[in-house]
């Protein structure tokens, strides 16, 4: 069996803690270039040698007096848990400042490797550091590191075993003679000798037995014993700092500089982040719309007439062959050609939370947050929140604040998720394919307009409070290589294949079942399904959604939006009796076409690219019985518009409830689900009447 | 003087820091914003600044750079 080491991965906030976990454990954990990515502990097991290594990434700290929730999980690990070796990864262009957190993990007793990360950006600024020296004066193993690229990763595991087996507890950390004076009073107080110098750091500040060394020594150097502290911990880390920088560098002004004063203007940047928003809805669509086309005919003209042929041949019941055309086909089938738009919109969103401009945002954003008692800060959840809402929700635990935890938790759901683009995506292509940048990007406002009203509401009733104080670090450009954005896209899109082959399929056979009960049923409408979205069909017709089948499908969607899409194929499927082809079909001419179809995808996705209108959702006009030509029938643009407004707002998503109850509580996440049920009914209800009217 | 009457691109010196009990604060002080540092006011918008501080950039708000005297 093998020996187990436990390792904590410690260090500054966005110095690449989980970037060379990914590299070590080939995990695919989720990184971004701004502070507050990692915001729970994640853990990795790596075999080396005869050692099984357990890794712990923790939130990053800057220091060990924690404030927000994520900083107490880092800490609390580190003081409760008692890991075998400690990885501090340290930012080396900032290397002064972030010897403060090693001289803390130092006082911890336990052997450490320092990992200096970024070394060609601190090579770049002319700092030049002795790592020789620094694990002579430390007892650390020191390892250099270029995370992005990989470089020097491969030293890390055979210093962490070397650390272990040798047991490399680092040299005792000696500050001033008052301070440690007072330390060895303490100490000699104590029954239990095995105390660690960050514990007896701790009894002396805090401990109630110890105040009468605390205030003598507060008298003696005439400051409070954090300072003293703090001040003795500086003195440590700079003295660190002389000795082992060869070259200190200079602070020239660099390339994000020179991009900050335009994208950081109080009036320019706003055209800056219009002008991204815009460029990332373009390429989005523009790139994808070939191949989700593309895929919509593999399936379609190619998979569906193949298996269901194959089916037939096997002389499977008819009822077998309708549920594959219907559940299967239908359904799931018809979700998985927007894979294409999914992938690329995150594409996209990855790429921009990796180069460091979306904490560019919160700073942008103030202007208008302070407005509702949030600091610009709460923007990063709310944009990640574009990117999925369950982790946006998550990454609230950064707030110092439970007040604008909760508040900002509240307007999350309203920021719109890929999951509704699909949404979108589908009905613009029907009802306003001349129009697809405008309705979608309306919808994309709406939704930042519904959230901000709610967080207004919510400030000004049940969470009154003041602004607390905005401290926040931006981390410089950095061009995140292609790997790790695919990375993190294929991360995405195969949690969207599992959901498609699990929930999506589960509540397609679910509803298909349904549409058949009782068995025997020939008009769906009279089905169970049926009857149930005829009882709300008075519900939503307010709202211009008038038709069962419709209001049926909103039913299972709870579980997930994107479900809408694919209970609409399978209803629609099973009543208006869509079915593939049985006759004429040529596997190996069909498979001909579908080749040649994907080589002019990819023409096609390439080429629209290098125009500037957004001239994508153009989707093939079909005509006869197709699924869109049925929901046209079914829907006006109105009702269409108001049917996606409606999926935008109300909180139609297990996952997100799920979290939310994780995160504020069942009482307050069941109380919001129905303040968006409501919302959405009356927004909704506004834009049907309005759109009628003109 | 306070960061306020600082122009933009203008270098300063911190003097001292006010409330150092206050958690906040000494966050800002674990990011290395403290006394004797040479900083750079970078932007200003609304009410929060953007400061250089050697390589790493500081947003901070402007009730908390009251905090901070200059030279």
């Amino acid at each position: 069996m093998k020996k187990v080491i436990k390792v904590a991965i410690a260090g500054n906030p966005n110095v690449g803690k989980t970037t060379i976990l990914n590299r070590i454990a080939g995990t695919s954990l989720k990184v971004g270039n701004w502070p507050g990515v990692t915001v729970e502990k994640k853990e990795a097991v790596v075999r080396f040698g005869d050692y099984e290594v357990h890794f712990v990434d923790l939130p990053g700290i800057y220091t060990l007096e924690p404030i927000s929730e994520d900083e107490r999980i880092a800490v609390h690990f580190l003081e409760e848990e008692r890991p075998d070796v400690i990885l501090n990864i340290v930012e080396t262009p900032n290397l002064e400042r972030n010897l403060l957190l090693t001289t803390e993990l130092l006082e911890f007793g336990i052997p450490t490797v320092v990992v200096l990360n970024m070394i060609d950006e601190a090579n770049k600024l002319g700092i030049e550091v002795d790592d020789r020296r620094m694990e002579e004066l430390l007892g650390v193993r020191v390892v250099r590191t270029i995370g992005r690229t990989g470089v020097g990763v491969k030293d890390i595991l055979p210093a962490i075993v070397e650390a272990y087996e040798s047991n490399l507890v680092p040299k005792p950390v000696i500050y001033g003679e008052e301070l440690e004076e007072a330390l060895r009073r303490v100490y000699e107080s104590l029954p239990k000798k095995d105390v660690t110098k960050h514990e007896l750091i701790k009894l002396l500040s805090e401990d109630k037995e110890f105040s009468g060394s605390r205030r003598e020594l507060e008298n003696k150097l005439g400051k409070g014993i954090h300072d003293i502290v703090s001040d003795e911990r500086y003195a440590f880390a700079h003295g660190l700092f002389a000795e082992v920088v060869r070259k200190k560098g200079v602070s020239a002004r660099d390339i994000t500089d020179v991009i900050d004063r335009v994208a950081l203007h109080p009036y320019l940047g706003f055209l800056v982040f219009i002008g991204i928003i815009y460029i990332v809805f373009k390429l989005s669509f523009d790139f994808s719309s070939p191949f989700v086309d593309w895929i919509d005919g593999f399936i379609n003209d190619f998979l569906a007439p193949l298996s269901y042929s194959a089916l037939n041949t096997l002389g499977l019941p008819e009822w077998f062959l309708r549920f594959f055309a219907e559940a299967v086909v239908g359904g799931v089938g018809f979700v998985l050609t927007f894979v294409p738009l999914i992938a690329t919109l995150y594409f996209f969103i990855t790429f921009l939370e990796m180069s460091g401009y979306i904490p560019r945002v919160a700073f942008l954003m103030d202007r208008f947050m302070h407005r509702i008692g949030l600091h610009g800060k709460s923007v990063i959840p709310l944009i990640l929140g574009f990117g999925c809402n369950v982790p946006a929700i998550v990454a609230t635990r950064t707030m110092e604040s439970t007040k604008d935890k909760i508040l900002v938790i509240m307007m999350i759901p309203f920021m719109s998720c890929p999951a509704r683009l699909v949404v979108y995506a589908f009905f613009v292509s029907i009802f306003f394919k001349d129009h697809p940048a405008l309705v979608i990007t309306s919808l994309y406002l709406l939704g930042i307009f519904v959230a901000l009203l709610t967080g207004f509401l919510l400030r000004k009733t049940a969470y009154r409070g003041s602004l607390l104080h905005f401290v926040m670090e931006l981390p410089p450009y950095r061009l995140p290589s292609l790997r790790s954005v695919l990375t993190i896209v294929w991360v995405h899109v195969r949690d969207f294949l599992y959901r498609a082959g699990t929930l999506i399929f589960g509540a397609s056979i679910l509803i298909w079942l349904l549409l058949n009960f009782p068995p025997g049923v020939k008009n769906p409408a009279e089905s169970v399904a049926g009857s149930v979205g005829r009882i709300l069909v008075p519900v939503f017709e307010p709202i211009g959604i008038g038709n069962w089948k419709a209001t049926t499908s909103l039913i299972p969607a709870f579980l997930a939006r994107e479900i809408v899409i694919s209970s609409m194929g399978t209803i629609y499927t099973s009543a208006e009796g869509l079915e593939p082809e049985k006759e004429g079909f040529e596997p190996a001419e069909a498979l001909k076409e579908q080749v040649v179809g994907l080589g002019l995808a990819l023409k096609d996705a390439v080429s629209s690219l290098l125009t500037l209108s957004i001239t994508s959702l153009q989707v093939e006009e079909e005509g006869g019985n197709t699924l869109r030509e049925l929901i046209r029938k079914d829907f006006t643009p109105a009702s269409a518009m108001s049917f996606m407004v409606f999926i935008l707002i109300y909180t139609s998503c297990l996952g997100t409830y799920a979290v939310m109850v994780r995160e504020i509580g069942k009482l307050r996440a069941t109380l919001f689900l129905g303040y968006s049920f409501v919302m959405a009914w009356l927004v909704g209800f506004v834009v049907y009447r309005v759109m009628v009217v003109f | 003087m306070d960061i306020d009457a600082v122009p933009l691109g203008q270098e300063f010196t911190i003097k001292s820091i006010r409330e150092k009990d206050n958690p906040i604060v000494r966050k800002l002080y674990a990011m290395g914003l403290k006394e004797g540092k040479r900083t750079k006011l970078l932007l200003k918008n609304g009410r929060v600044y953007l400061l250089r501080l050697n390589n790493s950039r500081l947003i901070i708000d402007r009730d908390l750079a009251k905090f901070i005297e200059i030279s």
